[in-house]
Formats: C-alpha cells, sequence, structure tokens
C-alpha cells in the first residue's frame, strides 16, 4: 500500500520533470544539430565559410598554387563567375553570389621569383563588409609564408608549395576534431551521457524529494506505523517506489535521447554508459533520501526548497565537474576540487569511454571511475540512514 | 468486562527526566477512557509507549490480553492530534491509504473508506485536496483516515484542537456513535466539558503519575469542594462576614464587589441557610447560584493551579 501510494504522488510533482526534460531536449537537440552541422563541413567551421572568386590573369603554377590553397581554406569557398562578362563581378557581389573578388594579375608569378611583392594581387569586396579583412588576412598570412621561404632561397613555385603545406599543419594542431580516440560517430552520446549528472540530478530530486519528505516525515512515519506495517517494510516499500521512478526517469531520458540523436546512443561500449547511467541514478536517489530526510520540515512549509537544492547541486556539480565545459578546460583548482563529487568521475568516465576531450578508451581507468561512483553512491545511502537514525533518536528523546 | 488495555507499572525516561513514573492504568472493553493531564503530565508519551512508537524503560503494557503485536495493531485505530495525511492525495485517496495498511481486500476496503466517508460526513469532498478543506474538514479527514477500517480500540489523542464549535459537536457525536457500534475508546483533551460529555471514566495523569481515576462522579467526591455558592449582596459588614465564615460546611469566604462567594464542603441546605441568615440581617440580595464541582475543578484541584510549560 505504501509502495503504491507513493507512486500515486508523483503525479504532483510532474510539471517541473516535464519542464527539466524539455531543457535537456532542447539542449542535447541543440548540440546534436550544431555538431552535424559542423561535420557536414570540410572538417573544421565549414558552415562559416566565405564566398570568394578569383580571377586568375597570370595562369601560372604560382597562381594556381595560391587559387588551390584558398580552395582548400575550411574558411573559404571558391565561387565560379564569368569574369569574360563586362559587369560580371558586379552583377556577382550586387546579388550577394559573391562576397570577394581576387584578381591575380599577370606576372604574379614573376613576380614573385624576383621578389616584388607589390602590385601582383587586387580585390573587389562588398563596401563595409567585414570580408575584406578576413579573406585578405588568409592571403596575407599564405603571401608572408611565401615570402619567408623565397627569403629563404626557395624558388617561387616550390615556396606556394611549402607555405601552403606549412599552414594546412597549422589547422590540424588548433582542431579539436582532430583528436586522438575522438569518433564522429560518437558526438551525440557522448553530448547524450554528458549531460546526465546534470538532469538526471535535476529530475530525480524535483520527484523524490518531496516524496520522501512527505512518507518520512515524523508525523506520517509515526502514524503509518501505527498499523501492522513494519518499520523495515515501510521503509523497503518507500525505497522500492522511488527505484521505480529512478528507473522510469532513466528510460524517458534514454528514449528522448535515442529520438533526437535519432538512434545514435548505443555503441560497442554503451554497456560501461549504461552502468554510468545507473550508478549517478543510484547516487541522486541517496541524495534525495538524505535531503528529504533533513528538510522534511522545511519541504512542507516551502515547495522552493526542493527546488534550491536541487539547482545548487545540479548545477553546481554541472559547472564544477565538466558537463557543460570539457575538463580540460577547467582550471587545476576546480578540477582538484571537483574529484570530490561523483559528476567528476561520470564525465571523467564518459570522457574516456567516449574518446571526448582527448581521453583514449581504458578499461582499468573507465572501472576506477565506476567504482568511484558507486562508493560515492554507498555513502550518501549510509548518510541517509545515519540521518534517519540520529532523526528518530532525537525525537525519542524529546 | 473484558480489559482491553492494561498499563502496569510503566516508567519511561527520557535523560535526566521521568516522563512516565510508574504508571497504571487500566481500560475495559466499551469504555470512552479520557486521558486528562496538564501539558507535559505524559499523556502522549503513554500512548507512544502503548501503540509501540516509543521503547520504555520498565513495566509492562498488554493490549488484548498480550504485548502488542501485529495482529493486536490491526485492532487499534489512532488518529493523531497533528493532522497526519497526503497533501497530494484527495481525501478518498488518502482514507484508502490509511485503511489499506489495515484491510488488503480491495472491495472490503472499497465499502470500508465509503462509510468512513459517510461517517465523518465527508460525502461531496471525496476529490478535494487536503488543502483544500477547511480546519473542521480537516479533523474529520483526520478522523475518517483513523477508524475507516473499523478497529476495536481507537485512539484519539486531542482530535478537536482548533475546531469551530460546529464541527467539535459532529465529532463528539461520531466518537459516542463509534461507542455505539463497539469501540472502545481512549481520548486525550484539554478540552473538560469534552471530557466530562463524552467519557465515561477519566484518569487524570501528572508528572508521570497516575493520580485520579473514576467516573466523573468517582472523581468529583474525591475533592473537597461539594457546593459553590455565589450571591449578589450589597454593603456587608465585618461582623455579618465573620457569622457568614463560621456557617457549617464552608470552608472559604470571598467578597468582592459586593459579590460573596462561599466554598462548602458536605452538608445539605447550604443555600437555605445562607440566605436566611442575609433575610434576618436585612441585607439587599441581587442574583444568586449554586454551582457543583465540575471537572475542571477537580483537575486544578487535583494537579494544582500553577502554570505549566
Amino acid at each position: 500500500m505504501v509502495f503504491k501510494a507513493y507512486l500515486k504522488l508523483v503525479p504532483s510533482y510532474l510539471n517541473q520533470v516535464i519542464m527539466y526534460m524539455v531543457i535537456f531536449a532542447v539542449l542535447l537537440a541543440m548540440v546534436v544539430v550544431g555538431t552535424d552541422n559542423i561535420s557536414a563541413g570540410s572538417g573544421t567551421l565549414g558552415g562559416f565559410a566565405s564566398l570568394v572568386s578569383v580571377n586568375d590573369l597570370d595562369g601560372t603554377e604560382e597562381s594556381k598554387a595560391l587559387i588551390s590553397y584558398l580552395e582548400n581554406s575550411p574558411n573559404i569557398k571558391l565561387i565560379d563567375i564569368d569574369f569574360d562578362k563586362e559587369s560580371a563581378v558586379q552583377d556577382s557581389l550586387y546579388n550577394r553570389k559573391t562576397e570577394y573578388v581576387l584578381t591575380v594579375k599577370k606576372g604574379f608569378g614573376e613576380s614573385l621569383q624576383k621578389g616584388e611583392y607589390e602590385n601582383i594581387l587586387s580585390s573587389e569586396v562588398i563596401g563595409g563588409s567585414s570580408y575584406e579583412s578576413f579573406v585578405g588576412n588568409e592571403i596575407d598570412t599564405y603571401m608572408s609564408a611565401v615570402r619567408l621561404y623565397i627569403i629563404g632561397g626557395s624558388d617561387s613555385v616550390t615556396a606556394c608549395a611549402e607555405a601552403a603545406k606549412t599552414l594546412e599543419n597549422g589547422v590540424k594542431v588548433t582542431s579539436y576534431q582532430q583528436e586522438e580516440g575522438w569518433n564522429e560517430e560518437n558526438k551525440a552520446a557522448y553530448y547524450f551521457y554528458n549531460f546526465i549528472p546534470y538532469i538526471m540530478i535535476m529530475m530525480i530530486l524535483a520527484i523524490l524529494v518531496p516524496t520522501f519528505s512527505t512518507f518520512l516525515n515524523d508525523e506520517m512515519r509515526s502514524r503509518s506505523l501505527c498499523s501492522p506495517i513494519s518499520p523495515v517494510r515501510y521503509t523497503f516499500q518507500i525505497i522500492a517506489g522511488a527505484f521505480v521512478i529512478s528507473i522510469a526517469i532513466s528510460l524517458v531520458l534514454l528514449v528522448t535521447g535515442l529520438i533526437i540523436t535519432q538512434g545514435r546512443l548505443f555503441n560497442d561500449k554503451s554497456v560501461y554508459s549504461l552502468i554510468q547511467m545507473f550508478i549517478f541514478m543510484l547516487f541522486s536517489l541517496g541524495v534525495s533520501a538524505l535531503v528529504g530526510i533533513l528538510c522534511s520540515s522545511s519541504i512542507k512549509n516551502s515547495p522552493y526548497v526542493t527546488s534550491m537544492v536541487s539547482n545548487v547541486l545540479g548545477l553546481g556539480m554541472a559547472f564544477m565537474c565538466g558537463v557543460f565545459v570539457k575538463q580540460s578546460l577547467l582550471g587545476e583548482g576546480v578540477l582538484n576540487a571537483s574529484k570530490l563529487l561523483p559528476a567528476y568521475w561520470y564525465v571523467r568516465g564518459n570522457n574516456l569511454i567516449m574518446g571526448g576531450d582527448g581521453a583514449v578508451f581504458d578499461k582499468g581507468e573507465v572501472m576506477v571511475c565506476i567504482t568511484v561512483q558507486a562508493l560515492f553512491a554507498l555513502a550518501v545511502f549510509a548518510a541517509a540512514l545515519l540521518a534517519a537514525s540520529l532523526k528518530r533518536g532525537r525525537r525519542a528523546s524529546k | 468486562m473484558e480489559t482491553v488495555v492494561k498499563i502496569e507499572k510503566l516508567v519511561k525516561r527520557y535523560k535526566e527526566l521521568i516522563a512516565l513514573d510508574h504508571l497504571d492504568l487500566e481500560i475495559k472493553e466499551g469504555e470512552i477512557f479520557g486521558l486528562l493531564g496538564p501539558n507535559g503530565s505524559g499523556k502522549t508519551t503513554c500512548i507512544n509507549c502503548l501503540l509501540n512508537l516509543l521503547t520504555y524503560d520498565k513495566g509492562e503494557i498488554t493490549v488484548f490480553g498480550k504485548k502488542m503485536d501485529n495482529e493486536s495493531k490491526a485492532k487499534i485505530g489512532v488518529v493523531m492530534q497533528n493532522v497526519a495525511v497526503h497533501d497530494e492525495l484527495s481525501v478518498k485517496e488518502n482514507i484508502d491509504y490509511f485503511c489499506g495498511l489495515y484491510v488488503k481486500d480491495k472491495k472490503t476496503r472499497e465499502q470500508c473508506v465509503k462509510e468512513a466517508i459517510e461517517f465523518v460526513g465527508l460525502e461531496g469532498f471525496e476529490k478535494f485536496k487536503p488543502k483544500k478543506l477547511s480546519g473542521g474538514l480537516l479533523r474529520r479527514l483526520n478522523i475518517a483516515c483513523g477508524i475507516a477500517h473499523k478497529p476495536k480500540l481507537i485512539i484519539m489523542d486531542e482530535p478537536t484542537v482548533a475546531v469551530d464549535p460546529q464541527s467539535r459537536n459532529k465529532i463528539l457525536e461520531g466518537i459516542e456513535e463509534l461507542n455505539r457500534q463497539g469501540a472502545t475508546i481512549i481520548y486525550t483533551s484539554h478540552y473538560m466539558e469534552e471530557v466530562e460529555q463524552i467519557c465515561t471514566r477519566i484518569a487524570i495523569i501528572d508528572k508521570g503519575k497516575n493520580l485520579a481515576i473514576g467516573t466523573k462522579q468517582e472523581l468529583k467526591k474525591m475533592i473537597k469542594n461539594t457546593e459553590t455558592v455565589t450571591v449578589e449582596a450589597a454593603g456587608l459588614t465585618e461582623e455579618q462576614l465573620t457569622a457568614v465564615r463560621q456557617m457549617p460546611h464552608s470552608y472559604e469566604c470571598r467578597y468582592d464587589n459586593n459579590t460573596l462567594t462561599l466554598l462548602y464542603s458536605g452538608g445539605k441546605h447550604n443555600l437555605t441557610r445562607l440566605l436566611d441568615y442575609l433575610h434576618s440581617e436585612e441585607v439587599p440580595i441581587g442574583r444568586v447560584y449554586s454551582t457543583l464541582p465540575t471537572l475542571n475543578d477537580v483537575f486544578l484541584e487535583i494537579t494544582g493551579k500553577e502554570l505549566r510549560d
């Protein structure tokens, strides 16, 4: 009966849970759509490429090398226009077919060979736009590199090829997507599992704290224990109810994740992710019990106490432990402090499983992360039992 | 009559404080047993020990002839002083929850819940949440939750606190009806007139001890005062007051604002004797009252008049 009544209380607290579910769905959808767009481009910032047209009047190896460099740049997309037509340039710029028109003047290759760099290129751009400086910077960077190779003794053709190679390497170094162990297919799953420590604790606390506080407050507990039900059975039924609700929340999260990521949640290492999720669910359940026991009277008087506690815990852990910001970007002090929280070990485990944030899968290390989380869950359950026993003892001696 | 509850030499200590000091009580089947006592006298501790919600240091409690077990608990209904219901559940769901702790069969339970709702007069409020109920209706819900499973023994700890007179009357009538239907009732209250109205036997406890026990008539006989006479009499002289003080059976005399109050212990025709004297002295007389001692007088005389924490 206690179990059934426990489940009956749930609808009263669903509003907040639905709100968190919507936040989660929107957050995940934004990240998944965002990463998909990045993938669709040429490797890095393809979605933001400038449209550039090149009128090659020189037609030498050097001019072709410059065009090839621009073509390979992730931030530039080359657009062909018919330069034989008199008004082609003006029309294309006016119609936004192109944003920047570069003219490689005749004698470009020859001038480079002689070490002359003035008046070899010209450009036309939409007035007052930022493309001038953006594309201009790309060309200046390339030309500076060519100049360095020529000063160093290379001929103009070799200098152009080496400059393009050097600048291409530079892009590789700064790209997150090229990290070792990172699998493009894991992206959606990585973000889904990474958000779990935040969303799971918020949702579970929103439902379980008020329900725990209702059933475990002194009056209700005493009143119920006047019946033939034993204290152990009473507590067991409440925990069973809380467990069922937590499992239901986890399943709803998984289904939502599956829909938003279009089924990309599971791979050969998903069992570790699911174990992590389950243990974090147990931790959240334990925290709910502890808060419900300690704050039962405050929660009865003010429903905002639950929201306050869940925000402090959920958001605090999320920001400190690398849920929203990668752990590699957090300060050493923050990371050291966050090691005292289970969310750190969860995120660390997720990085190892999914190869995120520069981590490489290591079964042993993943198991360490899972064990530490399990110990946190155990500790919080022990604390809840201790709090309940101390509270009963204090009441008995009043 | 069979003994339903027997408490023998019960001792409960809270560190240095002795809450129950060798308390003895025996409650018979079919009684409405009143448990009276000032704040902190040990009433609630006694009930909590009886319900196994508290452990005790010494003594013995038997309910229905044996130590409290699940079988005995199933026959007991409890109406706590603080309303203990789930705010998230409706009136009907709350009664069903508490009834379900005792009655497993769904059909039987449905009938019990229906009868309990009718009994406390909550028809039409079945779907209301407790927060939408007035104080009186909430108390009635609390009672319905305690009696829905048709217990043989009902323990009511101040069930009428903060209830308007109409609701209180309804509750008291309900308690008497439950008793008529065969339930034994243990009733604690601070309202003396309630206890006097419905209880068949009363125990007055203080500092964890049973100071007096009996019917209201028996209790009233235990105190010195048997009659209080009040007369509005103007201009009594010192000599006349001395003569009044010396009248047979009077043991206390007060004269304030032209009102004479005499307390008697035993004797007959005390009022007639006093009025005859005042007539003979040609003292002008206004209103005259003669009152018998109330349970309140008994309570105050037995437990003392000093304020309690």
